[in-house]
Order: C-alpha cells, then sequence, then structure tokens
C-alpha cells in the first residue's frame, strides 16, 4: 500500500520535475556557461574561455545603465508602496464582501496580456491621445503635452503593471492584524496617526517588505514596459540584454549580464532575508 | 458615596437586535462591580461603550458628571484590560507598559520609573526585555494589567480577563486582582459569565439578562434573596416550587401546589390573589419521615450522588418534578426508595415570581 502511494506521488510529481529541469535549470545553466564564451562573427558563439565579458560590464556605459535602472525600479518601489499601503488600510475598514471585489478589481486586468494593456496606455498618452484631446478641448492647455516616451511615463508603466504586487502582500499581512490591538492602542490614548505608526506600519513589515521585493526585482527586467513607454530615452538592464542577444548579436555578452542581474537580485534577497524577511512572504 | 460612572437608561441597538435596554447603573468611587450574565446578555456592549467603542443609540453615560457618550477612547480616562489581552506582540514588556505614557509624551525617564514600578506591582520585575510572546498565559495577565493601570485611569474595565487562563490559576488570579484592587483603591468594572468568580471577588455584583439588570447587591443578597426567576436560577442552584395563596398563618402565607402544601414567609410586597413562584436552595432542603407543621409535599429519594465535600440527594415528587437537596454532614442521609417530606425554614423560600390566577 505504501508502495504504491509512493510510484504515484512520483508519478505526479515527475512532470513538474521535468519541467523544471528542461526549461529553468538547462537553459539557466547554458547561460551560465555561455557567458564565458565568445561572440561568433555572424551571432550564436564560439567556444573557448574567457571573462572578458564580465570585465565589460564594469564599463562606464553599462554602469550608468545599471545604476538608472537600479533608481528606476527604486522609485517604482516607492510610488507602488505610497499607493498600496493607503489602498490597503482604506479597503481593510470595508465589509469582508467589499474587501474581495476590491481585491478581484486589482487583480483581474493581470489576466489580461501585458502587451495589450500597455498599448491602451499608449493610445492614452499619445501627444494625440485621449488625455491630450481631452485637456485641449477644455483649454487647459493650447499644445499637446509629451507625455509618453518619457521617464514619467515609464514609470507609471511599471507602477501600473507592478501594483498588485505590492498590495497582495500588505493585505495579507494587514488581514493578520488582530483588530483588537488597535482598539487596545486607541484605548490606551493612541489617535489614528499614532495607531498606524505604532501599530499598523510595524506589524505589517513582512507585507511591506515582500512587496518591495516582488516590485523591485520584476521592475529591473521589464524591458517592454520601458520600449513601449519610454521609447528610445530609457533603457534598462532588461532592454540592454535584449538588444545584446537580438541587435548586437553578441549573445556571451548578453548572457554575462543575464548572470549579473541574477546575482544582482540574489543579492537583494539576501539582504532582504539578513533583515528578517520570509522566503514564504514572496511565494517562493 | 461619589460615582464614577453612571449610565441613564442607556440602549444599544444593532439593526433589529435590541443588546442592551434601558439599563442604567451607577457605580461608586473604588468599589468592584461585576456584570454578570449569560453569553449575549448585552454585558460587554454595556463595557464597551463605557470605554468608548460603541456609542449608546440612546440614553448617556456619564464620567465623573461628564457626559461621555461620543467622546473617543483616547480620550477617556478609563483603561480596558481585554480578554486575549490585546498585548502589541511587536514590543517589549516594558514598551506594552510605556504605550500608554508615551501617548501622552511622558519624559522618557519619569516613564522608565514608572514601568519599573509598575512591574514590580504585578510581580514581574525583570521581566522587561521579554516579547509577550515568550510569556505565560499569566504573566501576559498581568503585563496588560500593568499597561492600563499605569495610566490612572478613573475606572478600570475588565472583560473577561482571567477566561483564557486554566482553573488554578484563574483562581490565583482572582485574588491577586482584588487584593491589587484594595491595595489601589481603583474603580474596577469586571465582566464574566462566572458566577464563582464574580461572587468572589465583587463589592456588588449586576445580573443582566437580555440586556438589563435584573438584580444589582452585595453577592449574598443576590444568592440569599433573588428578586426573580432569572437571578435564583442563574446564581447557583435552585429549587422552584409554585402554587396558589390559601390562607394566612402568624404572618406566614401557606401555598397551595400540585404536589401540596407548603409555606412562605409574608410578604406585604405581593398582593395575594396571585400564582406564586417560590425558590429554594437545594442546602435549605429538609428531609423528614413525617409531615412537618405547615408542609405536605412528598416524594421518593431516587438517588444518592456523593460530589466530593458534599452530597446531592435527588427527590422526586408525585408530579415526576425534581428536587435537589445538598447535604454537607456525613450522617443522615437518606437511603434510596425512601419516602420523604419536604420541608424548610420559611425565611429560606424566596418569592420570586408572580402570575396572575388562571379564572
Amino acid at each position: 500500500m505504501l508502495k504504491k502511494i509512493n510510484i504515484f506521488k512520483w508519478f505526479t510529481i515527475l512532470p513538474v520535475y521535468l519541467w523544471m529541469l528542461l526549461f529553468i535549470l538547462i537553459p539557466n545553466l547554458y547561460i551560465f556557461a555561455m557567458s564565458f564564451m565568445k561572440r561568433g562573427i555572424y551571432g550564436g558563439v564560439e567556444w573557448g574561455f574567457s571573462i572578458k565579458n564580465y570585465i565589460g560590464i564594469f564599463h562606464g556605459m553599462y554602469m550608468s545603465i545599471f545604476f538608472q535602472s537600479m533608481l528606476l525600479a527604486f522609485e517604482t518601489t516607492v510610488i507602488c508602496l505610497l499607493i498600496a499601503y493607503p489602498f490597503t488600510m482604506f479597503i481593510m475598514n470595508k465589509s469582508k464582501i467589499f474587501q474581495t471585489i476590491a481585491i478581484a478589481t486589482v487583480t483581474i486586468p493581470f489576466m489580461i496580456s501585458s502587451l495589450v494593456r500597455l498599448f491602451a496606455w499608449i493610445t492614452l498618452l499619445r501627444t494625440n491621445g485621449v488625455i491630450n484631446t481631452l485637456l485641449l478641448h477644455l483649454h487647459l492647455i493650447h499644445q499637446p503635452l509629451s507625455i509618453l516616451y518619457t521617464n514619467g511615463a515609464v514609470i507609471l508603466g511599471m507602477v501600473y503593471m507592478l501594483l498588485p504586487f505590492m498590495i497582495l502582500p500588505i493585505y495579507t499581512s494587514m488581514e493578520k492584524i488582530d483588530g483588537g490591538l488597535i482598539e487596545a492602542a486607541k484605548d490606551l490614548g493612541a489617535r489614528d496617526l499614532n495607531v498606524i505608526s505604532n501599530i499598523l506600519i510595524p506589524l505589517t513589515i513582512p507585507g511591506i517588505f515582500a512587496g518591495s521585493i516582488l516590485v523591485f526585482i520584476p521592475s529591473l527586467g521589464y524591458f517592454f514596459v520601458s520600449d513601449m513607454l519610454g521609447g528610445s530615452q530609457t533603457i534598462l538592464i532588461g532592454s540592454l540584454i535584449r538588444d545584446e542577444f537580438l541587435t548586437a548579436r553578441n549573445w556571451p555578452f548578453g548572457a554575462a549580464l543575464s548572470i549579473f542581474l541574477i546575482i544582482l537580485t540574489l543579492v537583494v534577497l539576501r539582504i532582504y532575508s539578513k533583515l528578517g524577511g520570509k522566503m514564504d512572504d514572496l511565494g517562493v | 458615596m461619589n460615582s464614577v460612572i453612571t449610565l441613564e437608561k442607556v440602549n444599544k441597538v444593532y439593526g433589529n437586535h435590541h443588546v442592551v435596554h434601558n439599563l442604567s447603573l451607577r457605580v461608586n468611587e473604588g468599589e468592584f462591580l461585576t456584570l454578570l450574565g449569560p453569553s449575549g446578555c448585552g454585558k460587554t456592549t454595556t463595557l464597551r461603550m463605557i470605554a468608548g467603542f460603541e456609542v449608546p443609540t440612546d440614553g448617556a453615560i456619564y464620567l465623573n458628571d461628564q457626559r461621555v457618550n461620543e467622546v473617543p477612547p483616547y480620550k477617556r480616562k478609563v483603561n480596558t484590560v481585554f480578554q486575549n489581552y490585546e498585548l502589541f506582540p511587536h514590543l517589549t514588556v516594558a514598551a506594552n507598559v510605556a504605550f500608554g505614557l508615551k501617548m501622552k509624551r511622558v519624559k522618557r525617564s519619569e516613564i522608565k520609573d514608572r514601568v519599573a514600578k509598575m512591574l514590580s506591582l504585578v510581580q514581574l520585575e525583570g521581566y522587561g526585555d521579554r516579547k509577550p510572546s515568550q510569556l505565560s498565559g499569566g504573566q501576559k495577565q498581568r503585563v496588560a494589567i500593568a499597561r492600563s493601570l499605569i495610566n490612572q485611569p478613573k475606572v478600570l474595565l475588565l472583560d473577561e480577563p482571567l477566561s483564557a487562563l486554566d482553573l488554578k490559576l484563574r483562581k490565583q488570579m482572582q485574588f491577586e486582582l482584588k487584593r491589587l484592587q484594595r491595595k489601589l483603591d481603583f474603580t474596577f468594572i469586571y465582566v464574566t459569565h462566572d458566577q464563582e468568580e464574580a461572587m468572589t471577588m465583587s463589592d456588588r455584583v449586576a445580573v443582566m439578562h437580555n440586556g438589563n439588570i435584573e438584580q444589582i447587591g452585595h453577592p449574598r443578597d443576590i444568592y440569599e434573596r433573588p428578586q426573580t426567576r432569572f437571578v435564583s436560577d442563574f446564581i447557583g442552584e435552585s429549587n422552584f416550587f409554585s402554587g396558589e395563596f390559601d390562607k394566612n398563618v402568624d404572618d406566614q402565607w401557606l401555598i397551595r401546589s400540585k404536589n401540596g402544601f407548603f409555606t412562605v414567609s409574608a410578604n406585604p410586597a405581593f398582593e395575594t390573589d396571585k400564582k406564586f413562584y417560590a425558590s429554594v436552595r437545594p442546602e435549605n432542603i429538609l428531609l423528614s419521615e413525617a409531615p412537618v407543621d405547615g408542609f405536605s409535599i412528598s416524594g421518593t429519594v431516587i438517588d444518592n450522588v456523593f460530589i466530593g465535600g458534599f452530597t446531592r440527594t435527588i427527590v422526586r415528587l408525585e408530579d415526576n418534578t425534581e428536587i435537589k437537596k445538598t447535604t454537607y454532614s456525613k450522617s443522615g442521609i437518606l437511603p434510596v426508595d425512601q419516602k420523604v417530606y419536604i420541608h424548610w425554614s420559611k425565611e429560606d423560600a424566596v418569592i420570586v415570581d408572580t402570575e396572575p390566577l388562571e379564572k
């Protein structure tokens, strides 16, 4: 009987392992190996070992792209946090049904392709788009504003794409707070602002942490957002990697950049867990 | 005596649920008052209105003659000890106790002194740096009490604070709470459904039922002179006898019941043309082999149950009602199947209810 269960267990789990092996482990190892090779004359790679690609990364131009990318990711995270926290506090005071609907409203758009949703933003933001047309008709402006293809537009897109990843962990951690604690604080003389700073924020730190990580890391790699909404204005690590592979056809250098990004991500995660963050909260 | 808290015809309605009904109450300074009642009687809602978590639908609440109906909890000089302690899990014991003073922006050095004093008062010296999760239930309870008392509230409200503790610890904490209250001369309003707890600690007990106070008084009065059927049934055990007035003999009323006659002290507060309900405590029931003057209710002993300190004898009457009698001595226990007559000292029967006679 026991043995039967074991076979069944393996039978169900095996495809998952195979999938991970084929589509995650092997490609990553391949990229890792590639990062030490040389570029072929017509693209592709040539065998051989060198760490030239890694040294190349530390060129000033690439470093400034990394820096710009990190800054943008940081800004995105802060803005997401500033929107998500008050939003969650607001829905927390409402009925359970309202909360469910609000959370569904936040998550449902993510079943639609992100490209489609970004195109929608383009129609809104472009020179003769909805927003400019409206403002012109209202005579609030005399010339169309250039909103699209700015750094601001990229941040807007990033925040839009990643906001749910901030809201959900914060919501989860706020939901766990015993309402009695808030009553106890008020009973002991705490006004609303005191309750927020002394009780609510300290107790939702895990959610704030997890949300920040879940927003920060993807915003380093979401190159399509900056491509579509930032035009050629903003080059991020993600776009740089894509360009190395597809335009410059320097696969080994692209691979080295990818590995560097992975290391960067691991460093961020390491800091996160050092500060007391739990991997469980990230859904890892 | 000055009253610290006064409730005047307070009502609380949720939707079509009338939780507290025309409740009036005066709480004297320095007294230990308990709101006692079964769950759903409105005792916790009453406490929450005094604390400021709920606003009365109607009526008025006064704190030292000042109307406080809509005053938010953080502005009331009233503190609560909650059922689940509600200690802040991210703060140390000392920081928990200091919370109220910190909110009042008391100087840091003064906070430190007062916290130390408070912790020693509740016998938790040396626990200041621990987190609440490292404490036992009884210790958490003490922290919760210290955290409230440090604000020197005019009244301390306690919402079933001991219900999460085990029996032995609960008894010990009852004792300590009472001692603390006497020592500090604070006013305590205590909510519980545990009558023993209420009896042990309180100066006065208010028995609540259906959103109102059925009877308020000294624990002994409540037990010995219950004024309603609910009170005599809820507090301790009771035997009920009912019947119609027959005649007055030497200031005693002879009552005719289905099972025979019984006698109660005459009570001028009642008209005699009523059906009377009398309550007699099991320890006041007397059994004899021959009828006693003024009594003619008879029955059969059907069981003797030994319960540690006493024995409970069950007597079945002719109409199959069962009467409980407790005996504290080893002797005088009548055997099963013995035919017995029931009586009591006249003053031990209390009229708790009347009904108009059926015509």
